[in-house]
């Protein structure tokens, strides 16, 4: 014999892989985001130090129904970006279905109340910046970046004709401008939108077919294709659903501002995207999941609220969010800091 | 201090006809020349409206003012949608510079360190342009040349002292405020809190300023500082003052949900039709108590003849006076009770009826908005 | 035995060409139920392109394939694995982010109602999972995810998603094993190689490697290819090691002379007491100019992190290295580099060149030369650089300015090390597994340049892939055991031990 031996002799139980239970916690801790949840529990507690106001249940129904539009986009694009592609259009698709959703909605420019229908228009109108999204990347091999650029300025475009040059259309129904502030259960329901569509990308991410293609797409596309995965389909299904919920976001902000604008998005690329990326979820595909970039989102909407809760000078808000995010990035990360890892 | 230019000798080059027109306008005492008005061939010169985009209703009267101009004087339009970003703005001015047409400019800059550039591209071009909002303080149009016909705005300071009245009027002198600033490095939203700040110090010690959040013009920003503001001071807030309408519009929805809004009073510059809307409605308890009026479309028309009148030779920007070069013109203060007056502005055509009175008067003199002085922005107390 | 049954794979007259290029030339072959049957060739016999016609990736010109006494045509991968036929990638196929049942699922094409509404049905993957790695014998939990498995456990599951399929009755699936081991340490070969002798009692087995002992000991018949063709396929029993090394290399084995000890010098890299948790402690070595070191320990010995750390690339937690007899303090990468350490790591493709650079481009990397003036390069000298290695390691295909992803894993290897040896003062090469996954002929040639590294006076620590490589190569040998000292020989003084003496070293 002329190998290698071992000191545990194989004989079936010397395998590497034997998942003991306390070993399967010790995977499944691998895999939860502790630095995540513990820079949020830090910040809240700072920040409650800073201004006992912050931790008043007030201010949670505020940090939860300023968490609901950003959380809301933030499930499609991170189902897009585990795909290893990434979503560009969220401002011009919100801007879009925001502005369909408030013209067929009781407004002050229009005299009409399409009622739920209004609500399929605008989904529809996402659902259908996304499909062409999709088809544009997975048919016509065109990069993610480059098609949702353009569906960005689609959605834009789309989004100025329907505003005119006419009067900002309001909201004039009471009840609808109401809706996202009111409580269920002490919650805002702009919240409970949220959580639903959450629950729904945690649902499709973990229990559905697409789900999982979308991540073994993001994992290898190569070794996907050759499994026989309907790579293109996949694709197209993760982009449409991705509008479906920035049209979603978008009518949730449209009623959050009482009025329509094709800019209702505006900022909220910069706040997803790097909310994502802060939790984990690499832009090179595979990697990451909904409910860490949920959190990612809650640590920048509670960092900002903190930041003013606390009075620190707008002169330096900037900077002090910049340098809290990065310790904050460092806490993060720190589990996942490897050696020679390559940092992009 | 700067040199005076209005005595400049009269070798540059001009053509024979500028000559003449000069001449004319000396002799009119730096006025408008009355009867020599030259017809520019649609062929050779293009108008020219940059703006910062175009899904702010501002932007959308810019747009609307240069139509309406440059269907008076029979001109063709060019529209440019910077799309919120200098070098988006620039490159797409280069390419109708390009394009051979002389350009009658009018640029609603994206940020202050654009304006040369732009200034120097539409030289190179044979053009004349008018800046707008922003430019560079030492970037003098004197120093530049003809091309540079003017700098012009509204003063900021003017419509923060309106802001600061209003509320304090409706207040009774006594409260306490929350200041919603635009981009924070902004000039426009710097000489406009600064004139809120001002007038409150001067004249109302009774008025607390409580903070101020930046929002960046953007009413979701405005709504979410607002909640946050709202959370932190609770109903002490008595009045909200706003850079401008669109992050008003925001703050008021944030008060609404919290159940304030007809607690609190709200003052801001710009009187979107939004806010019109609320004010004639008395919406919140009659929660707008003031604002400034001044409109996109008087703007992009003012700024445009007024180039125009250095493309006919109407006028010679270096034989101008330096207050019709670096500009301010009126603001008004608008509050509840005197909306009426400017009702009209905003009717269908009136962008077409304030040309008309614009070729009429010239760009120094048109209702509601006259020359109300020139320089840079002094800020109150610096 | 008489065999009733048709052969399970029946190739007629396979052709497959590229261009001018004959990569399958006539091959015909039959392979019977429960055989093992070990294919080999050098880096572009036609093993690889082979291996793809019959896992559907590539198809052929012209020539028949029967399985199971049918003839077959397959338009594609997952044509392959309805029929029977799955495949052990060499470079793995697995989804790393995926659970195991997931990827094993992959390949079956069961379909539950829950799933024809697009649902994921975890039970019945679950379930399904279990059963094919019951059938194959591992305990591996279906629900783990595949990133947190070992090498070995990742084979082990791609072995049970290939067997999963169940081709029809009486019909046997083929496993076809491309290069498993080059990735596996030696206690890991060992369990696949069990593994095999489990899966001849339901399937037929091909099995693909470089190393010609694992052919020996694992299978029963052994095919050569050479240029496209088949060069020999006979029983097992019936050959011998040279016998094959000849079929493949068409040549003349020459066995590496030993050679003599070096000078006693001083030693130009020296380890003091160094330590790192969890992965080794007060491990001490040095090595002179001109000398080999082994580092030789089983999987988790802490060997390749001991030479990560020596390279900078890792901190340690304590002890000293020492560069030309005086203490660095704050050693990093950077510093290794500037004292003339150079570092062959084992995970070539991501940590030892830059894919989709030109192969003039990475030997350029790290020490130009002359290849740049300042800090401006100098394309044309950088060229000539680049194509004297080229020339002298025999890198195919011949071409300097290809991006380096498209050489094959033999001649990437050859560039890596170029890199290194371009160092104007290279005194320390530090390989980790230098010789994973090459074919004899770029083994040799890689070997006979760490020799000539070492003739010219550059010291070296090598991790071997195995023993006798360490045997063969090394002046001293450190074992280490559970990260710790356990035994070091000096082979040129005290005389070579015997594997088994090293193997009680290290268990």
């Amino acid at each position: 014999m002329s190998s290698f031996a071992r000191h545990r002799i194989p004989d079936g139980s010397a395998q590497s892989a034997r998942l003991v239970p306390p070993e399967r916690w010790r995977a499944a801790l691998r895999h939860a985001p502790l630095g995540m949840i513990l820079s949020i529990v830090v910040l809240a507690v700072v920040f409650t130090w800073a201004n006992p106001r912050f931790g008043s249940v007030e201010n949670l129904q505020n940090l939860l129904y300023q968490v609901a539009v950003p959380l809301i986009v933030v499930v499609g694009t991170t189902m897009v970006i585990q795909m290893g592609s990434i979503d560009l259009s969220v401002q011009g698709v919100m801007g879009a279905s925001g502005m369909a959703w408030i013209l067929m909605s009781p407004n002050s420019r229009l005299a009409v109340d399409f009622g739920p229908w209004a609500w399929v228009a605008a989904l529809a109108l996402g659902l259908g910046l996304g499909l062409l999204a999709g088809i544009v990347h997975a048919r016509l091999k065109v990069p993610s970046f480059v098609v949702t650029l353009g569906t960005w300025y689609i959605g834009l475009g789309i989004g100025v004709l329907l505003y005119g040059n006419g009067m900002l259309p309001s909201l004039t129904s009471e009840t609808l401008a109401r809706w996202p502030t009111r409580l269920t259960l002490g919650v805002p329901n702009a919240f409970w939108l949220a959580a639903a569509a959450l629950g729904l990308g945690l649902l499709v991410m973990n229990y559905t077919r697409l789900g999982r293609g979308i991540l073994a797409i993001g994992n290898n596309e190569t070794i996907a294709g050759a499994m026989g995965l309907p790579v293109a389909s996949i694709k197209i299904m993760a982009f449409a659903v991705a509008g479906l919920l920035s049209a979603l976001a978008g009518i949730l902000a449209t009623m959050q501002l009482g009025s329509g604008s094709p800019d209702i998005g505006s900022g909220q690329l910069f706040t997803v995207i790097p909310a994502a990326v802060i939790a984990g979820t690499a832009l090179s595909g595979g990697e990451g999941g909904v409910v860490r970039s949920a959190l990612g989102v809650f640590l920048l909407i509670l960092l900002n609220n903190g930041l003013v809760l606390a009075g620190v000078d707008p002169d330096f808000q900037s900077g002090i969010f910049g340098a809290i995010l990065v310790v904050a990035i460092i806490a993060v990360s720190w589990p996942l800091r490897g050696r020679l890892k390559v940092a992009k | 201090m700067c040199e005076k230019t209005a005595h400049l000798p009269l070798n540059r080059t001009r053509r024979a006809l500028g000559m003449t027109v000069m001449a004319a306008a000396l002799a009119t005492g730096l006025g408008l020349g009355s009867a020599s008005a030259q017809e520019l061939s649609p062929d050779e010169w293009v108008m020219v409206v940059s703006v910062i985009n175009t899904t702010n209703p501002y932007m959308i009267s810019n747009i609307e003012g240069a139509k309406a101009l440059a269907d008076h004087l029979g001109l063709p339009l060019e529209v440019v949608n910077s799309n919120n970003s200098s070098q988006e703005g620039i490159s797409n001015i280069m390419a109708i510079l390009a394009s051979g047409r002389k350009p009658i400019m009018f640029v609603n800059t994206v940020s202050s360190s654009d304006a040369p550039t732009i200034v120097d591209a539409v030289g190179r071009a044979g053009g004349y342009v008018t800046i707008w909002w922003n430019k560079p303080d030492d970037y003098k149009p004197w120093n530049v040349g003809d091309h540079f016909v003017a700098f012009q705005k509204h003063p900021g300071v003017s419509s923060g002292r309106c802001g600061a009245q209003a509320i304090a009027g409706a207040l009774d002198g006594e409260g306490e405020v929350v200041l919603l600033p635009g981009v924070q490095d902004s000039t426009t939203s710097q000489t406009r809190v600064a004139g809120f700040r001002a007038e409150i110090a001067e004249n109302f010690p009774g008025i607390t300023i409580l903070e101020e959040r930046p929002s960046n013009w953007d009413p979701q920003i405005a709504a979410r500082n607002a909640q946050d503001l709202i959370v932190k001071y609770g109903d002490q807030i008595d009045a909200v003052w706003s850079a401008d309408d669109a992050m008003q519009i925001g703050a008021m929805q944030a008060f609404e949900n919290a159940g304030l809004l007809n607690q609190v009073k709200f003052a801001s510059d710009g009187l979107y039709p939004k806010t019109l809307e609320d004010i004639q409605s008395g919406r919140g308890n009659n929660a707008i108590v003031g604002e400034t009026f001044h409109r996109g479309y008087m703007a992009s028309a003012v700024g445009l003849y007024t180039a125009y009148l250095a493309a006919t030779g109407e006028i010679v920007p270096s034989e101008l006076p330096e207050d019709k070069r670096e500009s301010l013109f009126d603001l008004s203060c608008v509050t509840p009770d005197n909306i009426g007056d400017y009702l009209q502005y905003d009717e269908p055509g009136a962008p077409a009826a304030f040309v008309d009175r614009l070729v009429e008067s010239g760009p120094w003199d048109v209702a509601p908005m006259p020359l109300v002085g020139g320089g840079v922005e002094v800020l109150p107390g610096s | 035995m008489t065999d009733m049954h048709p052969p399970v794979l029946r190739l007629s007259h396979i052709c497959r060409s590229f261009g001018p290029v004959k990569a399958v030339n006539d091959v015909s072959l039959e392979i019977r139920r429960g055989e093992v049957v070990g294919l080999i060739g050098e880096n572009g016999a036609g093993k690889s392109t082979l291996l793809k016609i019959l896992a559907g990736i590539e198809r052929p010109d012209s020539g028949e394939m029967q399985l199971n006494g049918c003839p077959v045509q397959f338009r594609g991968p997952r044509d392959a694995l309805r029929a029977g036929v799955g495949v052990v990638h060499q470079e793995q196929s697995l989804f790393t982010n995926l659970t195991i049942a997931e990827n094993i699922d992959q390949h079956s094409s069961a379909r539950s109602g829950l799933e024809r509404a697009g649902l994921q049905d975890w039970g019945r993957i679950n379930r399904e999972a279990a059963r094919a790695l019951a059938k194959i014998g591992v305990r591996l939990s279906p629900t783990t995810r595949v990133g947190d498995l070992s090498f070995i456990d990742r084979q082990m599951v791609e072995i049970a998603r290939a067997v999963c399929i169940d081709p029809g009755q009486g019909a046997t699936p083929l496993v076809i094993l491309d290069e498993p081991t080059a990735v596996l340490e030696a206690a890991e070969t060992q369990i696949l190689e069990r593994e095999i002798r489990k899966l001849r009692d339901f399937a037929s087995v091909i099995f693909v490697s470089h190393r010609l002992d694992e052919i020996m000991r694992i299978c029963d018949r052994v095919i050569v290819m050479r240029s496209g063709r088949l060069a020999t396929n006979k029983p097992i029993s019936d050959v011998t090691k040279d016998d094959l090394f000849r079929a493949m290399v068409d040549g003349d084995h020459q066995p590496v002379v030993r050679r003599s000890s070096p000078a006693t010098r001083t030693p130009v890299l020296e380890a003091r007491g160094l330590s790192r948790g969890g992965a080794f402690s007060e491990i001490s070595f040095s090595v002179r100019p001109g000398q080999i070191l082994a580092l030789v320990g089983s999987n988790g010995s802490g060997c390749e992190a001991l030479m990560r750390c020596v390279y900078g690339a890792e901190a340690v937690d304590g002890g000293q290295i020492l560069v030309d007899g005086r203490a660095v303090r704050r050693w990093s990468i950077r510093k290794a580099i500037a004292a003339g350490l150079a570092y062959v790591p084992a995970e070539r493709k991501t940590e030892g060149m830059i894919a989709g650079l030109a192969a003039t481009r990475n030997i350029a990397l790290t020490h130009p030369g002359e290849g740049a003036a300042g800090p401006f390069l100098r394309p044309g000298r950088m060229a000539r650089v680049a194509q004297g290695w080229f020339d002298r390691l025999e890198v195919r295909p011949n071409d300097i300015h290809a991006p380096l992803i498209q050489f094959s894993g033999g001649n990437q290897q050859k560039v890596v090390l170029a890199k290194w040896l371009n160092a104007p003062a290279l005194k320390v090469l530090l390989l980790d597994h230098p010789l994973r996954g090459l074919d004899v002929g770029a083994g040799a040639i890689v070997n006979r340049q760490i020799r000539a590294a070492c003739a010219a006076g550059a010291a070296v620590v090598l991790i071997p892939d195995t023993i006798e490589e360490a045997l063969e190569l090394a002046d001293d040998i450190l074992v280490l055991r559970d990260g710790r000292h356990s035994a070091c020989h000096d082979l040129a003084g005290g005389g070579a031990p015997s594997i088994q003496e090293i193997v009680a070293e290290m268990v």
